[in-house]
């Protein structure tokens, strides 16, 4: 008797099936009545400078929410603060970066009052320069508040991002587009040669 | 009646072919199997190979830190000039692997080759098609430039509609590595060995199951050799012309909660889901493919209604499918996230 048509077969067959078909509608569902929101964070710049003051804007979070900032890395959880969303569900804000906290690499956090995650940047954290180098700010277009120091560069490469590829100058070199060239030449000429050859004579 | 294999009196062989017990090939197999719709899992292998041996150059170059991730593939492409080509020789041989293995399915499919006792290599090639999904994906991500950032997006936006089972593909499962680095880890050694194994469980079962093709005709699997290594040197030549020809490009690093690109073309099928059915497509779109491919050989076991079922079915779903790309190529882009 075929494994298919002996009861365990089919038991295992028809039961697989079904916890298959029902646990992706039945996850979908759960986990839809769970979602909320999820926002951006935007940085100026991704290394934040121990000591300063960096100004962090958010954007398309829940309205009126509030929101936890935190450092998270290996050497633990740092709040910078708390935050209030706007009616759009944007803010604008300055933090304080500990300047006793390790260096290295972290993720700024925002952590919704549920303790949801909701958005998350990675970071760099580095050393207090000698001569303290401002951050740049944040433009802000709607009328938001304005931090020192703008990179327009910087900030109209975060607010418009495109799908167009970068100009870049590819990097050439005779030998290697030459040897590609020939090493083209030889698959054809050798794949044609294998395939004209009579099969079986070999 | 069957056929004997032809044999060409005694083989000889050299020492060397004799010292890698190449005699090993000179088993018989069906005769029609020397045809290219039996070869198009092999050239699949050979575009495996390919992505193989040019990814172990990338990862020389590559740096998976997330804030270094992007400007070392932009340092690949405007400084290393035999590494970018060996980039655009690994995005081609990823698309010729999809092109190839869709292709692979399809006549495997038609000619029914998952029918008793196949059912096994069917699914473990289902499987394979999974991996390379999977390593489609994290590859498409390790730029970080804008079309993967939104690939990742998608990702944990996915991994959240999943429950605990996407909790590894959370940003927060661990804080001392940023989920690039665990995703390249993934594209690198998880997927790769995972490949490797399952494909081993695939070349075991053809070997020895041997392929379904028609007719008592046989002849050495050594003949086979000959137009497979005809037809993989014109792969590679294709390869290489698609990638001196039109290399690929990089987005500016990507920015957080945007959705301006569209993903990989092996990817729009899904794209096009989410555009019907919001985020969840990407969940249910998947479901359906697979889900089908993983009753094909239990719906289609003899001839009969499920046969004739299972056959139109397949062929609506590859027509959905080819249908469903070209609409997400030309269709405006849209915005799927947290809809
Ligand atoms: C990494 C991807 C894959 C590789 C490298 C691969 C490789 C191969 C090779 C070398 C063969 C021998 C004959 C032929 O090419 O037709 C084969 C046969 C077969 N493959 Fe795959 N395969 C892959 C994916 C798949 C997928 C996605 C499926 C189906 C879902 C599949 C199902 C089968 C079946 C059923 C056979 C036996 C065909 C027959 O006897 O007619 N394979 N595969």
């Amino acid at each position: 008797m075929s494994f298919y048509r002996s009861w365990p077969g089919r038991a295992l067959i028809v039961g697989s099936l079904v916890a298959v078909i029902t646990s992706i509608p039945a996850t979908v569902i759960a986990a839809d009545a769970l979602r909320h929101p999820e926002g951006t964070l935007k940085l100026a710049k991704r290394q934040l400078v121990a000591g300063s003051t960096v100004p962090i804007r958010g954007e398309m979070f829940a309205e009126h929410g509030k929101l936890a900032l935190l450092l998270v890395g290996v050497a633990g959880r740092f709040r910078l603060g708390d935050v209030t969303t706007d009616s759009v569900g944007g803010f604008a804000e300055s933090f304080d970066i500990p300047a006793d906290i390790e260096l290295g690499a972290y993720r700024l956090v925002a952590i919704a009052t549920d303790g949801d995650e909701v958005a998350s940047l990675n970071v760099e954290l580095l050393a207090e320069s000698p001569a303290p180098e401002k951050d740049p700010g944040i433009s802000e277009d709607d009328g938001g508040h304005v931090e020192d120091g703008h990179s327009h560069d910087a900030e109209s490469a975060e607010d418009a991002p495109t799908d167009e590829p970068l100009i870049l100058e590819r990097a050439g070199s005779p030998w290697v587009r030459g040897g590609a060239v020939v090493g083209i030449i030889i698959a054809l000429v050798g794949g044609g040669l294998l395939l004209r050859r009579p099969q079986g004579t070999g | 009646m069957t056929t004997p294999p032809p044999t060409a009196g005694p083989t000889r062989h050299g020492p060397v072919a004799e010292r890698l017990a190449l005699h090993g090939l000179d088993y018989d197999v069906p005769a029609r199997a020397n045809r290219l719709d039996f070869m198009l899992g092999a050239l699949t292998l050979v575009s495996l190979t390919l992505l193989a041996v040019t990814g172990i150059v990338l990862t020389q170059y590559y740096n998976p830190a997330p804030l270094a991730a992007h400007s070392s593939v932009q340092y690949i492409i405007t400084n290393v000039p035999l590494v970018t080509f060996l980039r655009d020789v690994h995005v081609w041989s990823a698309s010729g692997a999809m092109v190839l293995v869709f292709a692979h399915l399809a006549a495997v499919f038609w000619r029914r080759g998952f029918r008793n006792p196949r059912e096994g290599l069917w699914w473990s090639g289902v499987l394979l098609l999974a991996l390379l999904f999977g390593l489609s994906f994290t590859g498409t991500v390790l730029t970080g430039d804008q079309e993967a950032v939104e690939a990742l997006a998608h990702a944990t936006a996915g991994a959240d509609l999943v429950g605990p089972l996407g909790v590894p593909l959370q940003e927060a499962f661990t804080p001392s590595t940023p989920l690039l680095t665990r995703l390249y880890g993934v594209h690198v050694s998880v997927l790769p060995l995972a490949l490797v194994l399952i494909l081993g469980l695939h070349l075991w079962l053809i070997r020895h199951l041997g392929v379904s093709a028609a007719g008592t005709e046989r002849a050495l699997f050594r003949s086979h050799l000959r137009p497979l290594g005809g037809f993989a040197l014109l792969l590679v030549a294709v390869v290489g012309i698609f990638a001196i020809a039109l290399p690929h490009g990089l987005l500016a690093p990507g920015v957080g909660g945007f959705e301006v690109t569209k993903p990989p073309w092996e990817f729009l099928w899904i794209y096009a889901a989410e555009n019907l059915l919001g985020m969840n497509g990407m969940l249910i779109a998947p479901a359906v493919l697979f889900g089908f491919l993983a009753i094909v050989p239990i719906s289609d076991r003899q001839p009969g209604r499920g046969a004739t079922v299972t056959r139109v079915l397949g062929v609506t779903l590859f027509v959905i499918l080819v249908v469903a790309i070209v609409y997400a190529a030309l269709a405006p882009g849209q915005t799927h996230l947290g809809m």
